[in-house]
């Protein structure tokens, strides 16, 4: 008998989600032309990840346990729904090179500065193979242990940054530039667009009445620590000189005194963070290698995973400066999200037409 | 009246399954002595009793000969003369002797070469007589054993001392005096083509998964062309779930305590004569880290050896790999006075910290295994001296730096609290990948190899139930136990494994291997 | 041949055997690697600039000083210039055999050189390396800064972790009475622009004592301050645990009290926003400890009465050392005690209407004390 996933997994593996690679820079982005102001921009987005999650479950709960790509089939065009498909697709593909080129590039500027770069990808993403091999169930047992060390890491950050805080450094909450400040609350948007994994997710789960509820929690919280987390640094090192930093929570690690004998911790900091990075990867690559398998409709063998694998190694190691990481962030801000935004909205157009009709 | 059982014929050759006795005795003997030629041990008594020819047949040395003496001989030689002449006509004389001769506590009539020399091999004596298709089989049970003593390799500080031996029907019986319920079942096999070992698979019948006993049958049957066992590690290797795997699915004890503790809990022991180590399964990582102690001592003494021995066990799997990591690759997390001290240490040391926590986790280990193989009178001394002598010579010869000494002593320390020995051995062995990666890639390999152990572990299963529950499944009482020891009054008895256990790991489509949703 | 590896070998060996490979490939790498006997362990970096040129002092531990407790002696000092810290830095890298590791400093001296021209240009280039801490001490030092780390070995028996934990000490006694690298960051993008840093003097090549510090703003160098300065800036922007305050002519002349600060804390209120009057509420505890000179009370209305005194005292003194200090940031127009980047968090609208840094001159600024004295040492008959 197929094992289901409970409530308290879904909340897992959406909070895991939430804290991925990607996650940790988007304090910088958010704060590089709004100061503290970044803070209110995280949140609104995280408000359209929360939409984009009740989109999701919703059409996910249509699909009534079929693969959302069959669905999609039945109720769209076919060109369409494969156009569809391939939106979604290509969104979660790219994220997860995002998340992956953004550890490897933070590894390899930070904590293992000569080590090769392709050594440190590659590694990381054979075990991140090997754990999405085995399947969700025991994707959702790993991350078990990764929201351990999230609680942990989320801890550490906060004691050992509220000793140097100064909330007069943080405030005030000013807004200069509107400009800077849409096109942040796009870029966190975009961010916790990843959400719809839950289409992929959710037909594993226990249909029960609170799930909505329990993945929705799991965003909020991530968001709200997430802003915690800014506004803590920007009272730590003041909103000027926050703007300049991309590595804000590890400038934030860096400054954590245990005691009188245990500093500069980051290096304990990065690796308890890789567990996150681990899990959330885990779970993107089997979304995003699942997805696939429905695209092209047939099942997902061990070589085609292993050959996507291969794939996303090439894609992370082609990106072996920030520069071309940046760029292709901005592709994928542009382009990709709205891509992925307007399947999402067509598929549930057609998903209610389709109600509609069977209604009548 | 013990029956030889049909099991226990399975292990005879083929040949001899479906022969009978023929009833002529010197045929019957030819055939045997045959069949025993060049077995000095083996014994044949010829006799007369009444007017009709018998003969004994024994193994020396297998039998209590008093019993073959004053029960068997004895009574069939003396007692039958006092015997009327038609009491031991051939037609009547089996049954004259099964109701009035023999004095044996077990008799039973066999018919087949089969069911015969099973017995013979058990220890029992074997009466043909002329003119009769059935012999007797008469229990003389005697070989040597060893008596009940004390477990060596599960000390505890209080409870019971009684240990397992190698003979089965005292390990039966060490639980039966336990369990004093009918729901114990205890059903036996027969395994080994040449040692036809007997095995007992022991269950509580109101708290036992069926499914995991039917399992367990399965695949102990399935073992039944096996040449030879000669003890349950041999079974334990070849039933277990993963079998490549260091983790051991399957846990022994040669403690009665801790066998009957884990059958009321619904697990099943598998017990193999000529073993005092019995199996019990299944067998989950947290269960090969408890110790019978953490109940017998009170609540919170128990908690906290349990934290005591958790402690152990990371210090004993990451102490070395996070000391060649952090000295290689973070000593900025080094307080500034433990740093000199240690580079003042290493100044004179050729050899980076790897190699020295190789080299000096190698020597531990060949200590450790001599340690093993020498006579108790001087093991003792020499490791102690051993361990002294080359930590000291290595610190004073600058091969080592005094820290790795301190590091290596810590090491081996946390791995002997680990209360079984087999769950010593993956922490053992994976030090060393450990330490590899912690030389490659620092704490980022380190975490990496924990990573890698988590997801085999994860992946892993001991007879179909997820080997690190109840931690991953999540389950919040069970993984409370795992660190708190409620107080007896509060805790009812658990009985586990009640859901149903998952066998199969992937599925395939034409041949073609799928990775599962 | 390939055959027969695959007949005798399966391909799960073969795969292993490859990895194998690989890993022993790059274990011979190991490229992040640091030993211990390649490492110049930095304790303390002193900073000095003449003209355009920078110079390095470092203060390296020697090799064996772990051994048995570590001495003035174990210390071996090399420097190095440059048109940069960076490249003063990599010439006295050639001093050296091993590499200098910064990783374990945790004290950066700046010379007058360098707070005379460019603060930030002292300290820049270790933010901006990953492998640097913003939690690391800074003290300010009047002429050379590489003097007092030369000095060093000279006093002998030392230990050398004598000038960080004289300002840990301090920070023990007085929270916030310490400069990180962070807090001169912070200054130079402030609203304020300014910052205080303490010093420290060389007395008879024998003794090192925190005293006084500097006053900069916008990177240089305004003034320095005395001592007497310092106390005026720990009651507004530090937190008092330990100190003691000594009150002369309290009840007649000759007598002398002594009251230790157990407690302090300062909050800043807008008294009136046109013009902007901004008061300091300084709030202390504080205990009685010494008394000289004999003072009698014969009964509890004169014991009030004298309490009543003491406190009055206190706090005119805690106000009078306050308003001076203030008074001279006033006069140098340098807001060390950042009360302009208060009022930008707080009352955005009313900072808005100044230019802080001009016109912190002209603000008028209130002091008012509230004292609490927890125990007397006065006879009653």
């Amino acid at each position: 008998m197929e094992q289901k996933l409970s409530q308290n997994d879904l909340f897992t593996l959406i909070a895991l989600l939430c804290h991925g690679g990607y996650f940790w820079v988007l304090p910088s982005f958010a704060t590089k032309e709004n100061g503290s102001m970044g803070i209110l921009s995280m949140l609104l987005g995280a408000g359209t990840g929360l939409l984009i999650l009740i989109l999701a479950y919703r059409l996910s709960q249509k699909a009534n346990g079929q693969p959302i790509f069959q669905y999609l089939g039945q109720i769209m065009p076919k060109p369409l729904a494969q156009v569809t498909a391939l939106a979604i697709w290509s969104y979660l593909a790219i994220f997860l090179i995002l998340c992956l080129a953004f550890f490897t590039e933070m590894m390899s500027s930070r904590l293992l500065v000569d080590t090769p770069r392709w050594l440190i990808s590659g590694v990381l993403l054979f075990l991140i193979g090997r754990l999405a091999a085995l399947g969700l169930v025991d994707i959702t047992r790993f991350s078990f242990f990764a929201l351990i060390s999230l609680l942990f890491l989320m801890l550490m950050l906060i004691l050992g940054n509220l000793p140097l805080f100064e909330i007069i450094q943080a405030l005030p909450l000013v807004l200069e530039n509107g400009a800077a400040f849409v096109d942040t609350w796009l870029q966190v948007s975009n961010a916790y667009a990843i959400v719809l994994c839950l289409l992929f997710i959710l037909p594993r789960v226990k249909q029960e009445k609170k799930n909505l509820s329990w993945a929705a929690s799991a965003l909020v919280l991530s968001a709200v620590f997430l802003s915690v987390m800014t506004f803590l640094a920007m009272g730590v090192f003041g909103q000027d000189f926050s703007q300049t930093m991309f590595w804000m929570h590890l400038e934030q690690a860096k400054i954590i005194q245990l005691g009188p004998y245990l500093e500069r911790v980051e290096a304990i900091y990065v690796i308890l963070w890789m567990t996150v990075i681990f899990a959330a990867s885990s779970i993107l690559i089997y979304c995003t290698n699942h997805s696939l398998a429905q695209i092209i409709q047939r099942p997902l063998t061990v070589k085609m995973h292993w050959l996507l694998i291969f794939f996303f190694w090439l894609c992370c190691n082609y990106l072996g400066n920030m520069e071309k990481i940046i760029l292709l962030l901005g592709y994928f801000n542009q382009i990709f999200f709205w891509l992925m935004i307007g399947g999402l909205l067509l598929a549930f157009f057609f998903a209610q037409r389709d109600r509609k009709a069977s209604n009548l | 009246m013990q029956k030889v059982r049909k099991a226990d014929l399975k292990a005879v050759t083929s040949s001899e399954k479906n022969a009978e006795i023929s009833g002529v005795l010197t045929q019957d003997i030819a055939h045997l002595q045959k069949l025993f030629e060049r077995c000095s041990d083996f014994v044949c008594r010829e006799f007369q009793i009444g007017s009709s020819k018998a003969a004994i047949f024994y193994f020396d040395g297998m039998v209590k000969t008093e019993t073959v003496n004053d029960e068997i001989l004895r009574s069939l030689i003396l007692e039958t003369r006092m015997a009327k002449s038609e009491q031991t006509e051939k037609n009547r004389l089996t049954d004259f002797l099964e109701q009035h001769a023999l004095t044996v506590g077990e008799i039973e009539r066999v018919d087949t070469w089969a069911e015969a020399l099973a017995a013979l091999y058990v220890g029992d004596t074997l009466l043909l007589l002329d003119g009769c298709e059935e012999a007797f089989v008469l229990n003389s049970k005697g070989f040597p054993q060893r008596s009940v003593d004390k477990a060596g390799n599960e000390k505890v500080l209080r409870g019971p001392e009684e240990a397992f031996n190698e003979t089965l029907r005292v390990n039966t019986a060490l639980i039966r005096k336990r369990v004093k319920s009918y729901n114990l079942k205890m059903e036996s096999l027969t395994l080994g083509v040449n040692t036809q070992t007997k095995v007992v698979l022991a269950y509580l019948e109101d708290v036992a998964n069926p499914s995991i006993v039917a399992e367990a049958k399965k695949r102990l049957e399935s073992l039944q062309g096996v040449k030879g066992i000669m003890e349950s590690s041999g079974i334990e290797q070849m039933i277990e779930d993963n079998p490549q795997s260091v983790f051991p699915q399957i846990q022994y004890s040669e403690r009665p305590d801790r066998v009957c503790q884990a059958m009321t809990e619904g697990r099943i022991a598998i017990l193999v004569d000529g073993s005092p180590n019995v199996l019990i399964i299944p067998a989950l990582l947290v269960q090969l880290l408890q110790s019978p102690d953490d109940y017998y001592n009170r609540a919170k003494a128990g908690t906290f050896m349990r934290f005591i021995r958790y402690i152990g066990i990371a210090v004993a799997l990451l102490f070395p790999s996070l000391y060649v990591a952090i000295t290689s690759y973070h000593p900025e997390m080094l307080p500034l006075n433990l740093l000199l001290s240690i580079a003042a240490a290493r100044e004179g040391v050729p050899f980076p910290a790897f190699v020295e926590a190789l080299l000096m986790a190698l020597a531990f280990e060949l200590l450790r295994e001599a340690s093993l193989r020498m006579p108790s009178a001087i093991g003792n001394t020499i490791g102690i001296v051993g361990a002294l002598v080359i930590g000291e010579a290595a610190v004073s010869a600058n091969l080592v730096a005094p820290q790795m000494i301190v590091v290596v002593s810590l090491t081996a320390i946390g791995s002997f609290t680990l209360p079984s020995i087999e769950a010593s051995y993956p922490v053992r062995l994976l030090r060393f990948p450990l330490m590899i990666l912690a030389a490659i890639l620092g704490l980022y390999g380190v975490m990496l190899g924990v990573i890698a152990i988590l997801i085999h572990l994860i992946k892993l299963k001991s007879f179909g139930y997820p080997y690190l529950a109840p931690l991953a499944p999540l389950s919040v009482s069970g993984a409370k136990d795992m660190f708190i020891r409620r107080s007896r009054k509060d805790v009812r008895q658990k009985v586990l494994f009640q859901q149903s256990p998952q066998y199969s790991v992937g599925r395939s489509l034409d041949g073609t291997k799928i990775i599962p949703e | 041949m390939l055959s027969f590896l695959h007949k005798g070998i399966g391909r799960r060996q073969i795969f292993s055997l490859c990895l194998l490979s690989l890993v022993m490939f790059v274990l011979t790498g190991c490229w992040d690697k640091k030993e211990f006997n390649q490492m110049a362990i930095v304790q303390t970096l002193a900073v000095d600039k003449h003209e355009n040129e920078y110079k390095v002092t470092l203060q390296l531990i020697t090799p064996k000083a772990g051994e048995k407790g570590i001495t003035g002696e174990d210390l071996w000092i090399i420097s190095g210039q440059g048109e940069s810290v960076a490249a003063a830095l990599d010439q006295a890298d050639l001093s050296t055999p091993r590499r200098i590791y910064l990783e374990q400093m945790n004290l950066i001296l700046l010379g007058e050189g360098v707070l005379a021209d460019d603060l930030m240009g002292g300290y820049r280039y270790l933010t901006r390396s990953h492998y640097l801490r913003r939690s690391n001490y800074v003290l300010a030092i009047k002429g050379e800064a590489g003097e007092i780390i030369a000095a060093k070995p000279e006093l002998g028996k030392i230990d050398i972790f004598y000038l960080t934990n004289l300002i840990k000490d301090q920070e023990r006694k007085i929270k916030n009475s310490v400069t990180l690298v962070n807090d001169c960051l912070l200054a130079a993008h402030s609203t304020t622009g300014a910052v205080f840093i303490p010093a420290v003097i060389l007395e008879a090549k024998e003794k090192l004592t925190l005293d006084g510090g500097a006053l900069v703003k916008n990177n240089q160098l305004v003034d320095w301050v005395d001592q007497a300065w310092t106390e005026s800036y720990y009651w507004v922007c530090g937190e008092i645990k330990q100190k003691p305050l000594v009150l002369q002519d309290v009840w007649k002349a000759g007598d002398m009290v002594v009251l230790e600060v157990e407690k302090s804390r300062c909050h800043l209120v807008v008294k009136q926003q046109q013009p902007l009057v901004i008061g300091l509420e300084i709030e202390a505890e504080l205990d009685m400890v010494d008394n000289r000179g004999v003072h009698n009370v014969a009964d509890e209305k004169e014991l009030e009465q004298s309490l009543e005194q003491v406190r009055q005292r206190a706090e005119q003194e805690i106000e009078a050392i306050v308003k001076e200090g203030l008074d001279k940031a006033q006069s140098l127009n340098c807001d060390a005690f950042n009360l302009g980047q208060w009022l930008a968090a707080f009352h955005q609208s009313v900072a808005a209407q100044y230019d802080w840094q001009k016109d912190f001159k002209d603000i008028e600024l209130e002091v008012e004390v509230k004292t609490e004295i927890k125990s007397l040492l006065i006879n009653q008959k």
